[in-house]
């Protein structure tokens, strides 16, 4: 699949029509899923022919994946939860209704861990999705989905969501664009809520002009999420640029555990950079290494209070025939998978009252240390820092399934970013072993039109 | 005794099966062993958070003043567009109510000011 | 313990007043009571997956108002957090509430019972989401759940255990009522549970500073109830001290068909909240300008009127009170006197005649089909002896009935022409004769009868018979 201005391109000069394009993506779909071990990037997709797309808006025609813990009208959402099992929203996400606006058609749900609990889309009840660039191995999480489609040529552009990097990690492993907007630029309305205070709506794309244009077009401040910025979106006119930026490289980030691979990929991408007009300065992000503890407690916490909605009352699965309403509550929530209930019950105890929220407490100022060493290097002068946005590359299915907390290693490099509310951005920087691998690229808050830059400055740079 | 506040602290069986109650879910016998297993070396791996220096902190201003403040809404009545009546979303449904199995009259959770209440 | 032993209850109140908003407190939907159930639902109300809550702006300035009334600290910065809990009613597994941060700290209010005054202390107030209704009893083998009212705004008004005795309990939230009623903070129906109160109660000996164990009632859904279920719960509190024994610290249920407390959770099995900030609110923040504007746009208060009111319209006491019980009707006596009825002429109406006649109409003064500006004509016409009081009662109650004014039916019905000496005569012998028995007893020397016959005569007459005329005629008559 074509990037999306080529696409629009050939739209509208006439060279193709919207269904032609559909065919490619259900054709691209059908190779993915042959085979002893289909990709399976899909929970539900719909590649047929549609009787009224739109022929105007920036994404007119364009056929764009969503993963299935954002709500559509015209597709389950599941949150690759039996919990969710034949539920279809009544409303659509506010991302996917600005989608709709600007023409995109909405093809498909992506597979997902359950409730964006993961880092391989291992646990979804759909089962694995698998990583098209080498199908014994998984595509990353919880995005897993989306990143498979974009990878696999479905579709030029995919929704996926982040708490703590289910954007960056997934698009990473497997060699596409991923983006995590600043918290608050894109509305939280219709996304599933795991951990409020750190999900946002993200993007899985082909190139960073795709990402940014998608970007653009779900972005913006939305009334039914009192956590959106008014703020605009500050215009971005598609030219990467390098010249002149400070790229800093935080030591945090290149630990002796870092895979080789890895390592050598990030020097040779920041020579790059310096051959095109960057300035790469070491910095130090000193409170690095409270970021993962401070995540899992805060989304710990924060995930056990969102899930209690799910009680089999007013909507969703619900125990049959339960005798008192305790039985409704404990068997419909016993359908929650393994990794749920860990995260619930980590969040429970976090929370509990032996605890009188203390560890909450700490963890919001481990996250406040951890957001104010970004704010210390922004204000130095560092337009944008780089860093590997995984320490290796992906890891084969199963390999982790059997150990939850080693798992949890795979987030380190984005998770920093993601309690700071800061807008980062994965891309792939080369392959080792036939593997991709991504760089992460950091920016000050708002300021996604500079990291598109020097992103795209990047992407050209690699080339 | 063991101190249930210490981070490290192993939760156990009986640790497991309190935050399910709280939680509400129904665990087998299995899942509460390896719930106990997996939850005590999660709380090994992530770091202690109690010796934190948050010096650095004291009498900065919010990171982003921008945000700190919530939205209000004009106090309006609108209806909400949606797709399908939200009532035959319902799981069990009879003559206008949401139905669950019958609640004792004087229900040990039962709270009148504090938002829940009985009629 | 010995049978001397002097005992003092104290009691803390939280009280949780129903907001007068249009919609609920974080979406759209109609604040509403009485609709058919589940129809004033939305995605956020009913918790449904990715819905999102929005601060309803009215909610938050009915809070601050009541706070500035209530002398409380208003805080510039406030925040929601999460209570978490599982039950039917609750559907997001939450309930979002002001916990640490609350709207205002500090506060007080001044009480009066017969005849003593005490200022209770407030110790501040909060925001937060009422939940669904259960009813138990509609259908076979299942409660049924309406979450009409999930989502509608409460205020949490929480005392100092100041409190000492029930009918204190009593009179502290019938000023409370009032004074939310002025505020126009809540409409305060009691029927419709706008108001719903949790005690708190221990019992100690005078002169210990330790406060015993402590309970709480729930479930208080009038003062009726309040006052008979701390009065109960301070009797048994008292019994079991007197008999050497110590008093479970335990949350109970006021059980309004046994008049009696039921124990529901020791206080080992307290109920773990996990309370943490609600992510999806970032803080409440009230400017201190934005805080002294609305106090200096404050109503007036209750006590102040009710001052003001003895001061200038020289009322006793009593009738002031009366008079300013509710705004409506303080409101309706101000505009009364404003278009000229003499102030104390209005206030006996409006606390006699005028009163009666709205309540007879089951109405209120905001309501009652008589507006000021007629009522006013009709006392003016008092005032100036035009009418004398029967007639102005005939003249009110054919107001009531015909809607017309004042002036309008005393020139149609010829209502202020006296009776001409026949007619007076023919009512006289009228009322004699239905009157036998009177007139043998007046005969037979119980001449006091004599006003019970000018008063009739009078009354019949719609207050047009010249009474002297009648006083004479009915001598007369009687001498006969």
């Amino acid at each position: 699949m074509q990037p999306i201005a080529s696409l629009a391109r050939s739209l509208h000069s006439g060279a193709i029509a919207p269904d032609d394009i559909l065919r490619e993506a259900a054709l691209a779909l059908a190779v993915a899923d042959s085979g002893p071990d289909p990709i399976h990037p899909f929970i539900q997709s719909n590649l047929t022919e549609r009787s009224f797309i739109r022929a105007t808006g920036a994404l007119a025609g364009i056929p764009i994946a969503v993963k299935d813990n954002i709500a559509t009208v015209d597709f389950p959402t599941t949150c690759g939860s039996r919990i969710l099992e034949g539920y279809t929203s009544p409303f659509d996400a506010t991302a996917v209704k600005r989608l709709r606006a600007a023409g995109a058609v909405i093809v498909g749900k992506t597979n997902l861990d359950e409730f964006g609990m993961g880092s391989s889309t291992e646990y979804s009840v759909f089962g694995v999705t698998r990583n098209p660039h080498d199908r014994s191995r998984v595509p990353g999480g919880s995005s897993g989905g989306s990143a498979a489609a974009v990878a696999a040529g479905i579709v030029p552009a995919a929704l996926g969501s982040e708490t703590g990097g289910s954007v960056r990690q997934p698009a990473a492993f497997c060699g596409v664009v991923g983006l995590r907007p600043t918290y608050g630029r894109v509305s939280r309305s219709g996304l599933i809520a795991f951990a409020s205070s750190l999900d946002q709506v993200g993007v899985l794309a082909r190139t960073v002009a795709d990402a940014a244009l998608v970007q653009s077009v779900v972005a913006g401040h939305d009334q039914r999420d009192s956590t959106s910025s008014r703020r605009q979106l500050p215009e971005f006119d598609g030219d990467g640029d390098l010249d002149g930026t400070v790229i800093g490289v935080p030591g945090e980030y290149f630990p002796d555990h870092l895979d080789p691979g890895v390592r050598s990929l990030c020097r040779a991408a920041l020579r790059r950079m310096e051959a095109c007009g960057a300035t790469i300065r070491e910095v130090s992000l000193p409170h690095t290494r409270l970021a993962i503890t401070a995540y899992h407690v805060i989304a710990g916490a924060e995930a056990s209070s969102n899930l209690a909605r799910f009680d089999g009352v007013r909507y969703g699965a619900s125990a049959i025939d339960p005798p008192t309403p305790g039985d409704l509550y404990e068997l419909t929530r016993a359908r929650f998978g393994p990794e749920v209930k860990r995260r619930i019950l980590l969040g429970t105890h976090l929370l509990s009252h032996g605890h009188g929220s203390a560890h909450y407490q700490r963890a919001q100022k481990a996250r406040a240390l951890v957001s104010l060493d970004f704010d210390y290097v922004f204000a130095s002068g560092v337009d944008a820092i780089f860093t590997p946005t995984t320490p290796a590359p992906a890891f084969r299915i199963g390999e982790h399934i059997g150990d939850p907390a080693s798992m949890y290693g795979s987030d380190e490099f984005t998770v920093p970013a993601s309690l700071a509310g800061v807008p980062a951005l994965s891309l792939p920087i080369g392959f080792r072993d036939g593997l991709p691998v991504g760089g992460q690229l950091i920016c000050g808050r708002w300021e996604e039109a500079r990291l598109m830059r020097i992103a795209a400055g990047l992407e050209t740079a690699l080339l | 005794m063991k101190d249930p506040r210490a981070w490290g602290a192993a939760i156990d069986r009986d640790d497991v099966r309190r935050l399910a109650a709280l939680a509400r879910i129904r665990l087998g016998d299995d899942e509460v062993q390896s719930l106990s297993d997996d939850l005590t070396s999660i709380l090994r791996v992530l770091l202690p958070l109690d010796s934190l220096d948050v010096s650095e902190l004291a009498g900065r201003p919010p990171v982003d003043a921008e945000q700190i403040a919530t939205t209000l809404r004009p106090d309006e009545v609108a209806p909400t567009h949606v797709h399908r009546p939200l009532t035959e979303l319902a799981p069990s449904w009879r003559e206008g109510f949401y139905t669950v199995p019958r609640i004792p009259a004087l229900d040990p959770e039962a709270r009148s000011g504090n938002g829940s209440s009985e009629e | 313990m010995n049978d001397g032993m002097q005992v003092e209850p104290t009691i803390g109140l939280e009280i949780h007043v129903q907001l007068n908003t249009s919609s609920k407190l974080f979406c759209r939907d109609a604040n509403v009571y009485g609709a058919p159930p589940n129809t004033h639902v939305c995605p956020v109300c009913l918790g449904f997956p990715g819905a999102l809550p929005v601060v309803n702006e009215r909610a938050i300035e009915l809070g601050i108002r009541a706070a500035l009334a209530l002398g409380s600290d208003v805080l510039e910065r406030s925040g929601f957090a999460r209570k978490n809990y599982f039950y039917p009613d609750l559907p997001k597994g939450y309930q979002i509430t002001q916990f640490e941060e609350p709207l205002a700290r500090g506060g007080e209010l001044g009480v009066h019972t017969s005849g003593s005054s005490t200022t209770i202390r407030i110790r501040g107030l909060h925001l937060e989401e009422d939940s669904g209704k259960l009813l138990h009893d509609r259908l076979d083998a299942a409660t049924a759940i309406d979450f009409n009212r999930a989502g509608v705004p409460l205020l949490e008004i929480v005392t100092e255990p100041d409190l000492r005795s029930a009918a204190e309990a009593r009179s502290f939230l019938k000023t409370l009522k009032q004074l939310l009623e002025y505020l126009d903070v809540s409409a305060c129906n009691m029927e419709q549970g706008h108001l719903r109160v949790d005690a708190n109660i221990s019992v100690r000996q005078v002169g210990v500073d330790r406060l015993g164990s402590r309970t709480e009632i729930k479930n208080l859904n009038s003062f009726g109830n309040v006052e008979r279920a701390l009065s109960f719960e301070i009797a048994r509190q008292e019994a079991i001290l007197a008999a050497g024994d110590v008093v479970n610290a335990e949350t109970l249920l006021w059980d309004e068909s046994a008049r009696g407390t039921r124990g529901i959770r020791s206080k080992e099995q307290a109920a773990d909240y996990r309370y943490f900030p609600e992510p999806d609110l970032p803080p409440l923040i009230v400017s201190g300008t934005t805080i002294d504007t609305m106090r200096e746009n404050l109503p007036e208060l209750p006590w102040v009127r009710h001052a003001r009111f003895q001061r200038d319209y020289d009322l006793p006491a009593t009738a002031a009170s009366l008079l300013t019980r509710t705004r409506d009707t303080a409101d309706y006596y101000e505009e009364v006197v404003e278009r000229g009825a003499a102030p104390r002429t209005a206030a006996n109406w409006m606390t006699g005649d005028l009163l009666a006649a709205v309540n007879a109409c089951k109405s209120s003064f905001a309501t009652f089909a008589v507006r000021p500006v007629e009522a006013a004509a009709l006392l003016r016409m008092l005032d100036a002896g035009d009418i004398r009081r029967p007639l102005a009662r005939t003249i009110l109650s054919r107001m009531i009935e015909t809607g017309r004014s004042a002036a309008e039916l005393t020139e149609d019905t010829g209502l202020l022409d006296s009776l001409d000496e026949d007619a007076t005569k023919e009512l006289i012998d009228e009322i004699l004769q239905t009157n036998p028995d009177a007139v043998r007893r007046y005969r037979a020397g119980e001449v006091r009868l004599e006003g019970h016959f000018v008063g009739q005569v009078m009354r019949r007459s719609g207050g047009r018979a010249d009474p002297e005329l009648v006083r004479t005629r009915l001598r007369r008559k009687l001498s006969e």
